[in-house]
């Protein structure tokens, strides 16, 4: 989930800004540190420098024991300068550091060393340069300072840098991560909304009150696009509907007239009779166009507290013979006294379409057939299983369509309106369909409203 | 049988009228509900055939006013609506059946004729006699020339049924409604079946075959003798 957050446009987008802040930091830090230590060794060296100069001086024109004076004095005063004057074999003068250090020169003539203070029980090592310079009678003098600072300077900036830079890594990696879940968050809402809008059929749209960015003009036209598709669905379920109607009074007509042709031909002239059979499977199918319509139209009309367990009970016992004349190895499990509100004639045509869809595709060799009632938490849920062919997961939602009818069964009997007029009947009850596998064969699971 | 018949459809009406014609029906018609209703005060019809939408009164309207005025005619209700829910309208209003458009004509006839007979009900009799099939509705008992015969629940409605009717044809949607209540037409051909069975505890073994077959209409229940 937390990963899942960079994925967010806006996230990566802040990454991306604070790598490349993070990198013209360091760059800029480099450049401010070496600055600085330029700047202070630059200001020690040219004390130093003055310093030593003016010793220079004071021996040339005033003689040694003016120099060793000079130090002498300039020793008790200061405590970041440093003086050391020595005959030729290093032995002390004057000053204040005891020991001539190893002349480690740098490339612009000082050297570097440390002294180690003694400091109540601590011993303190500092870092200082200096300039040295051997007069003519083998005198040695350095002249130098503690530097310490400019090393204490470097690390705190070293410090500061590293902390920033933490801090800047850190502050860019959770800023993104927030970022990217307000942003999915808010995404969240919408994709929530619509992912609802689609399972249910298109009914209802997304509420968009409260969203006051980006997102609105978003919702607006996503609810202007799903208000099209109802139109254009409504019209497509409208049409089936009025053409079934409209072409009703001639089908009744004909079939009319050719029952009037049967009823005075009395030598069952076979022919008249084969165009009746098929004038009635029109009238089927017509019926069935319009039945679906009408539910679609969502008149609940003579809904009724009936008892599902009996009516399921006696369309078992209806089909009981059809099981033991197929072979059909029937189980039920139905619990008693499940009560709901609903059109038992619809509901019952429904259940009707659904047995009837499982007698005719469970080819298997042992056939069987489950049939469950029962109520959990206020919901009847009512299942057919099947051992057949069952129906490929990518055909579930197809299968619920007018005239849909798989390729594989386009031989079998059959119009292709029975699982629509099964949805139509349940979508009136507010009920649910799902498919899944058996494996093999079919789970059709129906959920309904139970009344307590 | 004098049938009063009110269709605002003119060819659905012509068509109607030259069949129950042809079957030797008398039969009056009107295409508005306001003549047809008058023509129903007149309580000379046996049958009242009944479009549920007419111009001037609607088909419901003429059921109530007749039952009002104590006029009892079976009304058999004709519709273009094909919902369940007008069934049960019509049918609480006083209808006593209902048939949506478009249907066949034999399906008419056969409950027209099924409507005429129960203004003098077998229903009423407790023994019903075919033959030498007896149906006794007391302690639901049936035997076959004097042999019990022994019937699921089912069967023992289906054979009800058809002996209230006998001699007459019994559709399959009315086999359908009157047997097992089912207002539709289930793809699994259940009808057939059931009637299999029968025939099998009832006929068979038998020189003459009691339940027939009538191809593409139902079934009825009639002993011919030669």
């Amino acid at each position: 989930m937390f990963f899942n957050y960079f994925k967010a446009l806006t996230a990566k987008t802040v990454l991306i800004f604070s790598t490349f802040f993070i990198f013209i930091l360091i760059v800029l830090s480099i450049a401010v540190y070496e600055f600085t230590l330029k700047v202070m060794e630059k200001e020690n060296n040219r004390v130093i420098n003055i310093e030593h100069e003016y010793l220079i001086k004071t021996y040339i024109k005033y003689g040694p024991q003016e120099l060793i004076r000079a130090i002498n004095q300039r020793s008790k005063n200061q405590n970041t300068a440093i003086y050391l004057a020595t005959d030729q074999l290093y032995n002390k003068l004057a000053g204040n550091l005891n020991s001539w250090p190893e002349e480690n020169k740098d490339n612009e003539g000082y050297i570097n060393f440390e002294i180690s203070r003694v400091l109540g029980s601590q011993v303190i090592t500092h870092s200082s340069r200096a300039k040295i310079i051997i007069f003519k009678n083998g005198t040695k003098l350095l002249v130098g300072r503690d530097v310490q600072p400019e090393i204490l300077i470097s690390n705190a900036l070293i410090n500061l840098i590293i902390f920033t830079i933490t801090f800047i890594i850190l502050a860019g990696i959770i800023g993104s991560a927030l970022l990217g879940r307000y942003s999915l968050t808010k995404i969240n809402i919408l994709n929530l909304a619509i992912q609802k809008i689609t399972d249910n059929d298109l009914i209802g749209r997304i509420n968009n009150k409260n969203i006051n960015n980006e997102h609105k003009q978003i919702s607006i036209n996503v609810n202007r696009m799903l208000k099209r598709i109802d139109e254009l669905v409504d019209n497509s379920k409208n049409i089936s509907g009025n053409i079934a109607h409209d072409l009703k009074k001639p089908l009744t007509k004909l079939k009319g007239n050719l029952e009037l042709a049967s009823i005075k031909n009395k030598k069952n002239n076979k022919y008249i009779k084969d165009a009746i059979t098929e004038a009635d499977n029109l009238i089927k199918i017509f019926n069935a166009l319009l039945d679906i319509a009408s539910f679609e139209s969502e008149k609940k009309q003579d809904f009724h507290v009936y008892d599902l367990s009996v009516s399921i009970k006696s369309l078992i016992e209806i089909y009981s013979p059809v099981f033991e004349d197929n072979n059909i190895k029937l189980k039920s499990e139905i619990q008693k006294d499940i009560k709901l509100v609903g059109n038992k004639i619809l509901l019952t045509q429904a259940f009707t379409n659904i047995l009837d869809n499982a007698i005719k595709y469970t080819a298997n060799a042992k056939k069987i057939i489950q049939i469950s009632l029962h109520k959990n938490n206020n919901f009847i849920y009512l299942q057919f299983k099947d051992n057949g062919e069952g129906i490929n997961k990518q055909d579930y939602s197809k299968v619920f369509d007018r005239f849909v009818r798989l390729e594989k069964h386009r031989q079998t009997d059959g119009n292709g309106l029975g699982l629509s007029m099964v949805k139509a009947i349940l979508n009136l009850h507010n009920a649910t369909i799902s498919l899944s596998s058996n494996k093999p064969g079919l789970i059709v699971e129906i959920k309904l409203a139970s009344i307590s | 049988m004098k049938i009063l018949l009110i269709e605002d459809d003119l060819s659905i009406l012509s068509f109607i009228k030259k069949g129950l014609k042809e079957m030797n029906h008398t039969v009056d018609s009107f295409s508005n509900g306001n003549d047809g209703l008058d023509a129903g005060y007149l309580n000379e019809h046996d049958i009242i055939i009944l479009d549920r939408m007419l111009p001037g009164i609607d088909g419901l309207t003429i059921v109530t006013k007749l039952r009002n005025n104590k006029i009892l005619t079976p009304v058999l209700f004709l519709s273009a609506l094909g919902e369940v829910n007008d069934r049960v309208k019509g049918l609480k209003a006083g209808g006593d059946d209902y048939l949506s458009k478009p249907f066949s004509f034999s399906e008419l006839i056969a409950r027209v004729e099924a409507l005429n007979r129960r203004q003098n009900p077998k229903s009423h009799v407790d023994i019903l006699k075919i033959h030498d099939l007896i149906l006794n509705k007391r302690n639901r008992k049936v035997t076959r020339n004097s042999i019990n015969i022994n019937l699921q629940p089912q069967e023992y409605k289906l054979l009800e049924v058809l002996m209230e009717n006998s001699n007459d044809l019994i559709t399959r949607t009315m086999l359908l409604e009157k047997v097992w209540d089912l207002h539709f037409d289930p793809q699994t051909n259940i009808i057939d079946v059931h009637i299999s069975r029968l025939r099998k505890k009832i006929d068979k073994g038998h020189d003459t075959q009691l339940l027939k077959t009538i191809r593409g209409a139902g079934y009825s229940i009639q002993y011919n003798s030669k």
